[in-house]
């Protein structure tokens, strides 16, 4: 739910209540002053009675009668009764029904007779006016709060403008442009802050990127150039005369040493760039055609350590990615299966544009399955291998959308390494 | 044959200028980009090998300023990055080859040899030993006229050891040159030495003697026996 909805829902649950009890209220309120005021007015009707009856001295005319309002009548008895107010109905014959009326009732001692006066008031009228009055409220408030509303959903949207703003911004966001994101600024200080805030972040990774740019590179000038003179002195050594058998040993061990060390090198610079996103440029890259190609360049491999090796491949099947990557990601994984498959069996891999699946025959890991991508995680009877080859593959594949799968079929001894492409 | 060879660390440069000057080549050796610019300025050769990451000034500069004289010299690339940034603009350029750091030097000879050919002879040149005459352009060989059917990597093994005559080659240095960077394997060297088994027979079964001898169980060496 959006902040707006999530502000209007609130602003509502709020209102309803305060609108309920505010009608109620004001109903109660309205119609309390109007019995006030009224029994004020019967009080001082019955004031106004009460003092003609003793300055007259006689019964009122009879046109008074008529109405039965007042109503005096005289008390045989001394009986008084105090001035008591009332509420009860009475027909009215004009509205053809009965009608609210309030009365006084009391008894008045002139000389020696006792009258029993009531005075009356019709309530229909005013309870109409409670009504009307209530109702109005009732609109003014229900417009009100329509009003606000929309007002509320206008405010804020332009109000919440800049931050949407920043959200495209942010969303377009790449680490790996030449100059760091700008973002832009805002009227709002909060957003301002933001803004800034942002800004700040922006610079900061822009710079801790080139810095770790730089690093890779530098780390692998710096670490290439004494494994070149190694590689190159040992070959210089090797031209010289004489060698014994043992001193060539000894430096072929060196070299392959090396090698292994280049190779780890190469490897982990190339994780450390891929986590740092220094393989954004993306192409189309035919896969079809680099497999093709990758079965080929291991075709003498696979014959060399006995494999029947069969591979389908669906024709253009093409992804969006870097085409080195792409490399490493098949090769790890064909070189993987062929060096890991048992002498004399098979090996089976298929191209297709969901997926790409890869299956030897092997022993069991001699690890726990969850550990099968991490780096470093190898096979102790192969300590030649640089253990990275497939947590290159897991990090290529994460960083393309794809998810590599892999299972292990205790009865045929099947391991299977599924690349699932997204859709 | 005139090679400049351009690179900053010393070590390097002497092992390269010894091992390339065993085959005859007159090497020129700059330690700096202003010493390779002004030898460059000064003297024509046949072929440049420039490591591009230089303390005084970028390499890709010395690579414009050879192209711009138009000299026709072939040039090699050396570079500690194993970026493909560097390696584009490096062909974009017009380099002939790029080899990353570390190399074998019978690798970088045989590179030399390769771009030489191409410079110089459009690649028509047969490259020939004994009976032997391989033809770069078509791949094909033959021995006393006779086509010799070899696998890509067999070709690619005999070119590396022609390149390399009399010189000792590590089981590593052959690897490496043959299968690059997917040599990550396992049993590389016994792969390895089925290819050279099977080169070596072909060889003598073509009836040439028998050039391919192991030494010391740890390199090869090609040599008139």
């Amino acid at each position: 739910m959006s902040l707006l909805r999530k502000t209007l829902l609130y602003l509502l649950l709020a209102a309803i209540p305060v609108a309920l009890t505010g009608v109620w209220v004001f109903d109660a309120l309205v119609n309390r002053v109007i019995r006030y005021e009224v029994d004020e007015q019967l009080s001082s009707d019955l004031g106004y009675i009460q003092q003609q009856l003793q300055t007259a001295r006689t019964p009122l005319n009879r046109g008074q009668y008529l109405l039965n309002n007042p109503h005096i009548s005289l008390l045989p008895s001394g009986r008084t009764v105090p001035p008591t107010f009332s509420d009860s109905t009475e027909f009215d014959r004009r509205e053809n029904e009965p009608v609210p009326v309030r009365r006084l009732t009391t008894t008045v001692q002139v000389g020696k007779q006792t009258y029993l006066i009531v005075v009356k008031q019709a309530m229909g009228e005013f309870e109409e006016v409670a009504q009307m009055l209530s109702m109005s409220v009732i609109v003014a408030f229900l417009a009100l709060v329509i009003f606000l509303t929309v007002l509320n959903g206008w405010v804020s949207r332009r109000l919440w403008q800049p931050f949407y703003q920043l959200i495209d911004q942010l969303r377009a966001y790449r680490l790996d442009e030449h100059t760091p994101t700008t973002f832009d600024k805002s009227s709002i200080a909060e957003f301002d802050q933001l803004s800034v805030a942002l800004n700040d972040m922006s610079l900061t990774l822009h710079h801790q990127y080139i810095v770790q740019k730089e690093f890779t590179d530098h780390a692998a000038h710096e670490m290439q150039t004494p494994l070149a003179v190694m590689t190159t002195q040992l070959d210089r050594l090797l031209t010289t005369e004489p060698l014994t058998e043992e001193q060539v040993n000894l430096m072929e061990q060196a070299q392959a040493s090396i090698r292994r060390l280049t190779q780890l090198n190469k490897s982990l610079l190339l994780l450390t760039k891929i986590e740092n996103n220094q393989f954004a440029d993306q192409q189309r890259v035919n896969l079809s055609e680099l497999l093709d190609r990758l079965h080929r360049n291991f075709t003498a491999y696979a014959e060399h350590r006995g494999l029947s090796w069969a591979i389908h491949i669906d024709p253009d099947v093409v992804r969006l990615m870097n085409p080195h990557l792409a490399e490493v990601l098949f090769s790890n994984l064909i070189i993987n299966a062929l060096t890991h498959a048992l002498p004399h069996t098979f090996a089976k891999m298929s191209l297709t544009k969901a997926k790409f699946v890869s299956l030897n025959v092997g022993p069991p890991l001699p690890f726990p399955a969850g550990q099968l991508f991490d780096r470093f995680v190898k096979n102790p009877a192969r300590p030649e291998s640089t253990g990275l080859g497939l947590a290159l593959v897991q990090q290529i594949a994460q960083r393309y959308g794809m998810t590599v799968e892999y299972k292990y079929d205790e009865r045929g001894r099947l391991h299977t390494f599924t690349v699932s492409f997204p859709t | 044959m005139k090679i400049l060879l351009v690179e900053d660390e010393p070590s390097l440069l002497q092992a390269i200028r010894q091992y390339l000057e065993v085959d005859g080549y007159v090497v020129t050796t700059a330690a700096t980009f202003a010493k390779a610019s002004m030898a460059l300025n000064d003297y024509d050769y046949d072929c440049v090998v420039v490591d591009i990451g230089l303390p005084d000034g970028n390499g890709l500069n010395l690579i414009r300023q050879l192209k711009a004289a138009e000299k026709g010299s072939g040039l090699i690339i050396i570079s500690a990055k194993d970026s493909l940034d560097d390696k584009l603009i490096g062909l974009e350029l017009g380099s002939d080859d790029y080899i990353t750091k570390p190399f074998h030097l019978p690798e970088l000879n045989a590179r030399i040899k390769s771009v030489l050919r191409r410079r110089f002879f459009g690649g028509n040149n047969l490259i020939c030993y004994g009976e032997i005459v391989a033809d770069p352009l078509s791949h094909q060989v033959t021995v006393t006229d006779q086509p010799l059917d070899l696998t890509e990597k067999e070709y690619h093994l005999l070119l590396f050891f022609l390149a390399n005559v009399n010189r000792l080659l590590t089981k590593s240095a052959i690897a490496e040159y043959v299968w690059g960077d997917h040599m990550d394997m396992a049993d590389s060297h016994d792969f390895l030495y089925t290819h050279i088994k099977n080169l070596r027979r072909k060889l003598i079964d073509a009836g040439c003697p028998d050039y391919i001898k192991t030494r010391y169980g740890a390199g090869y060496l090609f040599t008139t026996p």
